[in-house]
């Protein structure tokens, strides 16, 4: 890992990973459907927000989640702004539960996932359904809600692995 | 208990009010631009409309460049499999166009007929203007069916255009940018198209349900016993956005004892879709014959002719045509068959005509030969009495034609 030290590009590349995924998964609008499993659609943008607007790395920048809701919008047809809104609500909740937190671990962090999630998933449930009216199924939300509060926890377990590897914070 | 609630409220402000040393902006300031956009977004103003379209075909673009490596991967899988069952595709495909070659005479005249009931009825649309576009994304959200297409209003795509993959409904425009329109396909929860249920004709709406499946909704309980599985779903026509006819499935896995629900399976594989036709019908304009053929129509049906009869007519010209087909088929072949025998008797009249020239020649000659001979023989006995003589005036020269008359006339002069 040497040569990442020396090379200035490729460690910004590195640092830069998470906010590219990011915009990767709200373009290609990537869930685990792909694979045709029923039922099981995971919501990438929501594991990458939170988690790592939870590390508070410098280049996840607010500016850019709001711009990434909005690409997310576009792509999947929903009312634009929605998604930049929930995706805000959600980093208010990381903010909020990084100073509440005084010794951050999985089990925390992963329950209060839940709760974010299924807060955000019910406001975006309200505003589609009564003040769009675009109707939406929520039973997919629900599955939705639950696939991708269990799939956190091992993307927990990959991101925190290279944030110690590429971020090299001590407090993790 | 008051620290606890202080603590809350301040770790609350210092989340939504200060920007922290990493942010360049706080989170209430994009959360209200967030809201102003979404109230802005719910308008319909023209400038928003513009901003919108705009913001759409860039992203669009740039989904489409994203997903091209997933697309690349997809279409792979489906090549390989393709490649796998080609010999049984094939087989299953030649079988299937024999049956169909034979079911499209009757389709011709079920058409036509179909037409003139149409028209009967004026509720007859053509299709006016069809757009063949390319799918550029079709990413399947969790709870948005939805495509979107290459063509927008540059290309005359209007919002509610049906959309068809070959003779198949798939959905309708839904957005409509400047180069790019987002379709809503039949399988979105949102999507409500009416319906007709046959046989039977039974009058419902498809609605999507999130899957890859419709169910059909308002049609009630007593109708259940008249469908089953299998049964055709087309739509219906109503409200004019959609003629009537366009095939949309078949009812699948269906009980009318058990089944509450009925599910409608699509013709079209919504997961498989790459270019899409988008169909916008019109009324076709009933010209003065047809009006006339449409009042002779009216006036058979006055006499009251009843369903059953006109399907055994209808049965009846099916033979008819076929038989005549047949007749005809028959025919063609006779008639090519002699026009070669025709072309062979030319040819050989003309071989022959030259050989009886020939022959004519011959015998002509032979009969120069044989005047000669007989002149000959005359002459050896008759050609002392018409010669000239030294002391006679009577007589011929020889060799003169009077000589040659008068040997020929036996030595009379």
């Amino acid at each position: 890992m040497s040569y990442l030290k020396k090379s200035g590009f490729l460690k910004h590349i590195f640092k830069s990973a998470p906010l590219i995924i990011l915009f990767i998964a709200v373009l290609n609008e990537f869930d685990a459907n792909y694979f045709g499993v029923p039922f099981l659609s995971v919501n990438l943008a929501f594991i990458l927000i939170f988690f790592w607007t939870l590390k508070n790395i410098e280049q996840f920048g607010y500016g850019y989640i709001f711009l990434a809701g909005i690409i997310n919008d576009v792509v999947t047809g929903s009312p634009l702004g929605l998604s930049s809104f929930l995706y805000m609500l959600i980093c208010v909740a990381t903010a909020y539960f990084r100073k509440i937190t005084l010794r951050p671990n999985i089990t925390k962090d992963w329950l209060f996932f839940l709760i974010t999630i299924s807060c955000v998933n019910s406001i975006y449930y309200i505003i589609s359904s009564y003040f769009f009216d675009v109707s939406i199924d929520y039973r997919f939300l629900l599955t939705n809600n639950l696939a991708t509060f269990l799939i956190f926890f091992l993307f927990y377990i990959i991101f925190n692995a290279y944030y110690k590897k590429f971020f090299r914070k001590s407090d993790v | 208990m008051n620290v606890s609630r202080d603590d809350f409220v301040i770790a609350i402000r210092s989340a939504f009010l200060k920007k922290q040393t990493k942010q360049k902006f706080s989170l209430l300031s994009l959360i209200s631009l967030s809201i102003i956009i979404l109230i802005l977004s719910s308008f319909d103003y023209k400038i928003i409309k513009t901003v919108r379209s705009g913001i759409n075909e860039i992203i669009y673009r740039g989904s489409f460049v994203i997903s091209a490596p997933e697309k690349i991967v997809k279409n792979l899988n489906t090549e390989i499999r393709n490649h796998f069952g080609l010999y049984s595709n094939s087989k299953k495909l030649e079988k299937e166009l024999n049956e169909y070659r034979s079911q499209k005479i009757s389709l011709d005249i079920l058409k036509f007929e179909n037409q003139k009931f149409r028209q009967q009825l004026d509720d007859y649309l053509i299709s006016t203007e069809i757009v063949f576009s390319k799918i550029i994304i079709d990413n399947k959200s969790p709870f948005l069916r939805s495509i979107v297409i290459n063509k927008g209003s540059r290309d005359g795509i209007k919002s509610g255009m049906a959309v068809l993959d070959q003779q198949y409904l798939v959905g309708k425009v839904i957005e409509v940018n400047f180069g790019t329109s987002r379709v809503l396909l039949l399988s979105d929860i949102n999507s409500n198209i009416p319906i007709t249920i046959s046989p039977g004709n039974l009058l419902a709406i498809a609605t999507g349900t999130g899957k890859d499946q419709a169910k059909v909704n308002f049609l009630k309980k007593t109708h259940f016993d008249k469908i089953t599985n299998d049964s055709l779903v087309y739509s219906s026509g109503t409200g004019g956005l959609i003629k009537s006819g366009v095939p949309i499935g078949r009812i699948t896995n269906f009980d009318s004892k058990i089944d509450e629900d009925i599910n409608i399976e699509f013709f079209s594989d919504f997961s498989q879709l790459q270019y899409v036709s988008v169909v916008a019908f019109d009324k076709v304009e009933t010209k003065v014959t047809e009006k006339i053929d449409v009042e002779t129509l009216e006036n058979e049906n006055d006499e009251d002719i009843e369903l059953p009869t006109l399907k055994k007519k209808l049965d009846l010209l099916i033979k008819e045509k076929e038989i005549n087909d047949q007749i005809t088929n028959k025919i063609k072949t006779e008639n090519e068959n002699l026009k070669e025998q025709l072309s062979n008797n030319q040819i050989e009249i003309i071989n022959r005509q030259q050989i009886i020239e020939k022959q004519n020649k011959i015998i002509k000659s032979h009969n120069i030969d044989k005047d000669e001979l007989n002149f000959l023989r005359l002459n050896l006995e008759y050609g002392e009495r018409c010669r000239k003589k030294t002391f006679s005036k009577k007589g011929f020269k020889v060799g003169t034609p009077e000589y040659k008359n008068c040997v020929l006339k036996k030595g009379r002069l």
